[in-house]
């Protein structure tokens, strides 16, 4: 029987060519190799444009992180019987799938040697100094490390910043969740987290100037780094690469920035599984497909066995946020209890919002932060328009046109409206309005306001007292310092 | 090793003991152990009175369903009570003191007025309420024999939700402080603790009449008080106190005065008389200027007059005119009760709109609201205004710490019959009535106008 304190050793002809503790290990594949399958790795290593990138690479040992390809303990046969509608006997215009596969994917973001070379960085040596003119200055704490492959390591930190566990296409980077739902004047942005522990990369979509995949955009200057070229989408690859035409780095600027603005993320970005298998990002369909997950299918979320999860793909008739929202229902006259780990949220004081629909057919809920009670339990049924939330439909009250007077009655019951920077694009399910602050059920309840000592990840849990179920589909992180000139959007 | 049924009967033992030996009055062993019991709420501030035959009213109510549209029923107040993450304190009236409670529907109405005095039929496990009239016009009021019975179970619903509503309270009153708000919005004064807790909410205030624990359970999530009279909310209305009290009439003739033809009024036909047209199922405080004040201000020029405005013969001056004296008065209502002779310390939004971008103390942004900074201690009690001046509440007339509740009801008083069944032939049969919900004000004079610009 294996155990944590177990190292597995892989030997050739009696020697050792690899060893690594199990605990260090998530799991074990063993590829076949007439599949041809390759490693982003291999990809990156055969480009001597990226010597450099690749150098550092290899000598932090985060070369070993972009190694999985497929869980394959993961057999989607032992879940097929959940589906009650199948793609060949649809519910009208949807139908129930489980993933088909639990793969493992990566994007390396690179820069090339000529591109250090305008830094004058020509050898490792040359982009150690640079990192640690970085790094030391977001992470002084950790300015003695000197072994490159501690993660606290300034080089190993800028290597890391360049590496997500997704495969990201250049559309799949934000441009697949621009659906018909979002306001096309309303700029978009997208969070990932990298191996760096504990950042965020933003891409952005600027309208203004129909400018999109901009890395970590100052609002200031409106510099970005920007994608030049990418890597083939080979399906037979654990990877992506792109090349990026400046030097990426987690600076203290763009850390400052990042924990000083509102962090609205959906939540459907949170799950490698669902980008990397095929799901997110797919775009809207005729027949919607709904993946039904398996508890345990996504790592960051774990839910009660009296409860499904389903993933719902952007649909027209849907009001949410990018159209996808993923399901949380309850089996009949049971309870649910789900807990989710976000991405890294910077060091601050933040308004959390969950954004929602209010209808018949949720629970009443109570919200856990880092397992702390936030406030009382919460009737989600309840309508929008109930006095005790009290949403009214802006320019329909003549001494209120836009909504505002009524934007502080609902923050006194602790709810907001829903932004302003959606809308449902096809009638149906929702009356069409101008974006989802013109729509009572779209709602965004305040969860409570907390202190985060330190940039991290944290745990949302909800556990249901009693009702049907909810959805995850957007939630938001608002800097308290913000909340007096936020916008609508 | 312990069998889990061992471990439960173990459970229910202690908890038990657990709800006798905090019991601080006089000994009641819960009558309704025998049976089964759900563990999860056997520590939480609902079990007392589930386990209790005298409080059979408030459980009843407590225990009322609803149905989500998947068809599954839910008690949201069970649910709420039973939850062990939160702190709470409930009140419960026990059945042998649910005295008459005054109807606030009924009490908006011409005479007669009506008060429910609610009790549980043992034989149908059904509670019903018995109508008794008065006139309120005479105090203290003197209740009639019954005049009628109402079992309607959906009207006997809206006003025990609304009651229990009032009754409970999120945190702890025994935390030093005196005054707490109600999950429902009331107000209420807390004082003493333990057996020797005394609560009032704003009628029992008025009359200075406090309701007495007669049993206090220490809970895993809180503590239920049984009392000996269930707690009224406040009948006057802001409108109401703000009208018949004199050395609020200064104030009172500006709000009052705002010309029909204009959109935006502060008084609106609704609850028991006329609420406030900026609030909405929450808690505020009201700043009243005293008559010196307002005319001090209106001798300065800050501050015009009903009468200069209506002189005035360029309309679109007088347009500007009517929206800045609006403007000016909304100022003084402020979300969040802050109440004199404790310990406060805070920024709270006002009702009047920044909608340009001009410069403030507290640095409102554009469409966001002027704040008022309020700070106080056992003897004062300071605002900082946007101008970043000073005003201060005023106790020499005790005109300070009124609680006043504003109701919003499905219908006006007038739409109904009265609660004795007469009235006019064409109004509503009075079980019909609904209460929508309601807000409570705390009412305090201050010595100086409060200006934002």
């Amino acid at each position: 029987m294996l155990c944590a304190q177990d190292t597995i050793f892989v030997m050739k002809q009696g020697k050792v060519q690899y060893f690594r503790a199990l605990s260090d290990i998530d799991s074990i594949s063993f590829v076949n190799t007439l599949d041809v399958r390759r490693s982003i790795v291999e990809k990156v290593a055969l480009e001597p444009r990226f010597s450099l990138f690749y150098e550092a690479l290899s000598a932090t040992g985060m070369v070993d992180s972009l190694q999985m390809d497929q869980d394959r303990t993961y057999n989607p046969a032992l879940y097929t019987y959940l589906i009650s509608y199948p793609k060949s006997n649809p519910s009208d215009y949807w139908y129930q799938a489980v993933p088909s596969s639990r793969y493992f994917r990566y994007t390396v973001f690179m820069e090339s040697n000529e591109t250090y070379g305008k830094l004058g960085i020509f050898n490792l040596e040359k982009l150690k100094e640079y990192a640690k003119s970085v790094y030391d200055e977001v992470f002084p704490e950790d300015a003695g490390i000197t072994d490159v492959t501690d993660r606290k390591n300034s080089l190993n930190r800028f290597i890391s910043y360049h590496l997500i566990t997704k495969k990201l296409t250049t559309n799949l980077l934000i441009d697949a969740y621009d659906t018909d739902h979002m306001i096309k004047t309303q700029d978009m942005y997208e969070y990932l987290e990298t191996m760096c522990p504990n950042t965020l990369m933003e891409i952005s979509k600027i309208r203004s100037t129909n400018k999109t995949n901009q890395i970590n955009r100052s609002a200031l200057t409106g510099n970005a780094v920007q994608i030049v070229a990418s890597s083939e989408n080979d399906p037979k690859s654990n990877g992506i690469y792109h090349e990026i035409d400046n030097v990426l780095v987690y600076s203290s600027t763009f850390s400052t920035a990042l924990s000083n603005k509102r962090l609205r993320f959906d939540f459907s970005s949170f799950f490698d599984e669902l980008t990397n298998n095929s799901m997110r990002g797919i775009g809207p369909q005729t027949l919607e497909p709904r993946f039904i997950i398996p508890n345990g299918y996504l790592k960051r979320l774990s839910c009660s066995d009296q409860a499904t999860i389903q993933y719902l793909t952007p649909f027209g008739k849907y009001l949410d946020y990018q159209g996808d929202e993923l399901s949380v229902r309850a089996n009949y006259g049971k309870l649910f209890d789900i807990s989710l780990e976000t991405l890294p949220i910077p060091a601050g004081n933040y308004e959390v919002r969950l954004g929602y629909i209010a209808t018949g057919s949720n629970a009443i809920v109570q919200f856990y932060m880092d397992g702390i009670p936030m406030n009382g339990p919460v009737n989600l049924m309840i309508s929008g328009s109930a006095p005790s939330i009290g949403n009214v439909i802006p320019h329909t009250i003549l001494n209120d046109p836009d909504g505002f007077e009524n934007d502080k009655t609902l923050r006194n019951h602790s709810y907001m409206k829903g932004p302003a920077c959606f809308k449902v694009p096809v009638g149906g399910f929702f009356p069409m309005s101008e974006n989802a602050r013109f729509e009572l059920t779209s709602l965004r309840r305040i969860i409570g306001t907390l202190n985060f000592q330190n940039a991290a990840k944290h745990v949302l849990s909800v556990k249901s007292l009693g009702g049907a179920g909810f959805q995850l589909d957007y939630i938001e992180f608002v800097p308290t310092s913000l909340l007096e000139t936020e916008d609508i959007y | 090793m312990i069998s889990t049924n061992t471990m439960k009967k173990i459970l229910i033992l202690l908890s038990v003991c657990f709800i006798i030996s905090p019991f601080l009055g006089v000994a009641q062993i819960p009558s309704k152990l025998a049976g089964s019991i759900n563990l999860d709420t056997t520590t939480t501030v609902y079990y007392p009175l589930m386990a209790n035959n005298n409080t059979l009213i408030f459980n009843w109510a407590i225990n009322r369903t609803e149905t989500g549209s998947e068809g599954i029923p839910f008690s949201f107040f069970k649910m709420f009570l039973n939850s062990l993450t939160n702190k709470y304190s409930i009140f419960v009236p026990t059945d042998n003191f649910f005295t008459t409670c005054i109807d606030p529907i009924a009490f908006g109405q011409d005479a007669p007025q009506g008060g429910l005095q609610f009790k549980y039929n043992s034989s149908t496990n059904k509670v019903y309420a018995v109508v008794r009239t008065f006139n309120k016009k005479s105090t203290p009021y003197a209740y009639s024999d019954s005049v009628n019975v109402i079992t309607d179970e959906t009207f006997l619903q809206d006003r025990l939700w609304k009651i229990l509503d009032n009754h409970i309270v999120m945190g702890d009153v025994e935390s030093g402080k005196s005054y707490f708000v109600t999950k429902g919005n009331d107000l209420i004064k807390v004082q003493g603790s333990g057996m020797q807790l005394t609560v009032a909410g704003g009628y029992e205030l008025n009359a200075n009449t406090p309701i007495k624990a007669t049993a206090v359970f220490r809970q895993t999530n809180g503590t239920t008080y049984f009392i000996d009279k269930p707690l009224q909310p406040a009948l006057k209305s802001v409108y109401k106190v703000l009208s018949e009290t004199p050395a609020f009439s200064g104030f009172f003739n500006l709000l009052a005065g705002i010309p029909d033809t204009c959109v935006q009024q502060i008084f609106y036909p609704q609850g028991i008389d006329f609420a406030v047209s900026m609030f909405h199922a929450f808690r505020y405080t009201v700043y009243v200027p005293t008559n010196a004040a307002l005319q001090t201000a209106i001798d300065q020029g800050k501050v015009k007059t009903w009468a200069t405005i209506s002189a005035m013969t360029n309309s679109a001056q007088k347009a500007v005119e009517i929206n800045k004296l609006i403007r000016f008065l909304k100022y003084h209502f402020q979300d969040e009760a802050v109440f004199f002779g404790q310990q406060t310390a805070g920024i709270y939004r006002s009702a009047t709109i920044l909608n340009d971008f001009s410069n403030s103390h507290f640095q409102t942004a554009k469409n966001r609201f002027y704040k008022i900074g309020v700070s106080g201690n056992e003897t004062s009690m300071t605002l900082t205004t946007e101008t970043n001046q000073t005003a201060h509440v005023v106790t020499t007339d005790g005109l300070y710490n009124i609680i006043a509740k504003d109701y919003l009801f499905s219908k006006v008083p007038s739409y109904y019959k009265n609660v004795d069944g007469s009235g006019a032939s064409t109004g509503s049969a009075f079980i019909g009535s609904s209460i929508t919900t309601s807000s409570s004000a705390v009412i305090h004079q201050i010595d100086q106008v409060l200006l934002f610009q």
